[in-house]
């Protein structure tokens, strides 16, 4: 079983969904992000092509982050998920350079509004949802929904109690997620149908999020 | 060198984990580091205790120090070394050695060395500690006629002379092949990055060692020939990496570009700190002490600052300037 994400950027309407509704669900503190939608533009005026990419981490299967981790706290789940042991995560950001897709970040808390102290909602989150301050984040595919849905039978990517907030949140839905091991799961039915590549293949990295291009 | 955050990783984006703000510390580390393991490896070869001394003070101090610091958890460096996986602290992990002697070693065994240069790099630097310590008392109480020709290599001080001086190179190396190994920033992800880090270790470590010694005739000739050497290697070492980043893709030939081009901080760094201060000066001087025998000792005391200088340029350079290659597949990068 590996877990994995199709994100079809043809149906993607750039509404910034996915990395509102995953802020939110994390309570991520400001100036960091689980979900981006980056925006390029190519070719001159009038030939000119926008370029939009939904990003999060990858959950490569040849993941650098986890071969530079020092203390082992970058590892990975049998099925595929990337994840962080936040009480062995030392704060040196070797893992943070090694992403060459920029998806981790490191945890520094920060008010919204300098100098007006937290709000409720920081204040809440800071309670219901902490982070380790100097400590490394990313996504985890809302393991945390996966594992109980899972455990109530439930299917990921097909039961959205059990499914990422970001694929569930997308109003186009380009994003499906699924068993890439499986060759009959949605996701890897479309991203053979649809030619779907993975981004930046040359980072021989192996990620788990695919992307159809055109 | 900011990008614009809708440019974020839509054109070459730059590092700042270990060079902005608290990130300093970073590069400060890597440059101590370096140059206390390379200051104490020339130290050993021309048998000066006193230079062996201050690159270990260097080395662990400034740039043990500086790394611990920089460390968002530091109290938890420990684990860069064991891989405990129970409740609890380190005093834990210590305990299990009488409590579970199998699963003490395990923690060794399985701990982030099998794959992390930070991890290996930590291992390298208790051995220099460990080892260099003992070395040091030895080489000031050992009787010095014992110390000297073949008999000193079997001697007691110089079986630790000889393990110091693998060490060193270990610690001198070990930064570049962490750095090298970041494949994600094309100017960092270069086989020549381990090869630049052991020789400016080594030139910055040859340049402290002969400012302690600037006056000791027989010494500071030693010295001073490994400085006429290390430091053309070094000159060819530093033009080699920039022109292979310039050819080896698109982004690193930004990183190289932003580095030279003219009007920006990092230009002036380049071509004052690394350029002249670094290359030109301690050049001309090293030709000028081959040409004739006497280098006089201010001449030699110029150099010296020089090739600190534009090292300590250089790096930061390598820390500034290390880029991502941006995302969007249709770059030019």
């Amino acid at each position: 079983m590996r877990w994995g994400m199709l994100i079809d950027k043809v149906r993607c309407v750039q509404c910034y969904a996915c990395q509102v509704s995953c802020k939110q669900a994390y309570f991520l503190p400001p100036g960091i992000f689980f979900n981006r939608v980056i925006t390029g533009e190519t070719g001159r005026f009038p030939m000119v092509r926008k370029h939009t990419y939904p990003l999060l981490c990858n959950h490569c299967k040849d993941a650098p982050c986890v071969d530079v981790c020092p203390t082992n706290a970058s590892y990975k789940r049998e099925d595929g998920i990337v994840l962080i042991d936040h009480d062995k995560c030392v704060g040196c950001k070797y893992c943070i350079m090694a992403c060459p897709y920029q998806q981790r970040t490191s945890v520094e808390y920060s008010e919204q509004y300098p100098g007006q102290g937290y709000n409720d909602y920081e204040k809440f989150g800071m309670e219901y949802h902490p982070y380790q301050e100097g400590t490394a984040v990313k996504c985890n595919f809302c393991r945390e929904r996966l594992d109980e849905g899972l455990e109530q039978g439930l299917v990921p990517g097909e039961d959205r109690a059990a499914t990422p907030v970001c694929v569930n949140a997308c109003p186009a839905k380009a994003r499906t997620f699924g068993d890439l091991d499986d060759a009959d799961s949605k996701v890897a039915r479309l991203i053979r149908e649809k030619n779907a590549q993975q981004l930046r293949p040359e980072f021989n990295t192996d990620p788990s999020v695919y992307y159809v291009i055109d | 060198m900011h990008v614009k955050p809708w440019e974020w990783m839509v054109k070459p984006t730059p590092q700042e984990e270990w060079i902005e703000g608290k990130g300093l510390l970073s590069w400060l580390s890597f440059f101590s580091v370096a140059l206390g393991a390379g200051m104490y490896f020339v130290a050993t070869l021309v048998n000066y205790p006193w230079a062996m001394v201050a690159g270990y003070i260097v080395c662990l101090v400034i740039g043990g120090g500086t790394k611990v610091i920089d460390l968002g958890q530091p109290k938890r460096a420990w684990r860069m070394l064991l891989n405990y996986d129970g409740e609890g602290g380190l005093l834990d992990a210590m305990l299990l050695l009488f409590k579970s002697p199998k699963r003490f070693f395990k923690m060794f065994l399985n701990s982030g060395w099998r794959t992390s240069w930070i991890s290996r790099g930590m291992y390298f630097i208790g051995l220099f500690a460990i080892f260099g310590l003992v070395h040091i008392i030895l080489a000031f109480v050992a009787n010095p006629a014992a110390t000297s020709g073949i008999a000193a290599l079997t001697s007691v001080t110089g079986i630790f002379a000889i393990i110091m001086a693998i060490v060193s190179v270990l610690v001198t190396v070990y930064a570049g092949l962490l750095i090298g190994y970041v494949r994600a920033i094309p100017l960092w992800g270069s086989a020549l990055m381990p090869v630049f880090f052991i020789v400016s270790g080594f030139v910055g470590g040859a340049a402290l060692a002969l400012a302690g010694r600037i006056n000791n005739a027989v010494t500071s000739a030693v010295i001073v020939q490994w400085l006429q050497v290390l430091v053309l290697v070094y000159v060819g070492v530093v033009v080699v990496y920039l022109w292979n980043a310039w050819n080896q893709s698109g982004t690193s030939k930004y990183s190289v570009r932003q580095m030279m081009k003219a009007g920006g901080l990092l230009s002036i760094v380049f071509y004052v700190g690394v350029v002249i201060l670094g290359i030109l000066l301690p050049v001309s001087i090293v030709i000028v002490s081959m040409v004739s025998a006497a280098a006089t000792a201010p001449l030699l005391a110029v150099a010296i600052a020089g090739v600190i200088i534009g090292d300590l340029s250089m790096r930061f350079l390598i820390m500034k300037c290390g880029v991502y290659t941006p995302l969007i597949t249709t770059s030019p990068y």
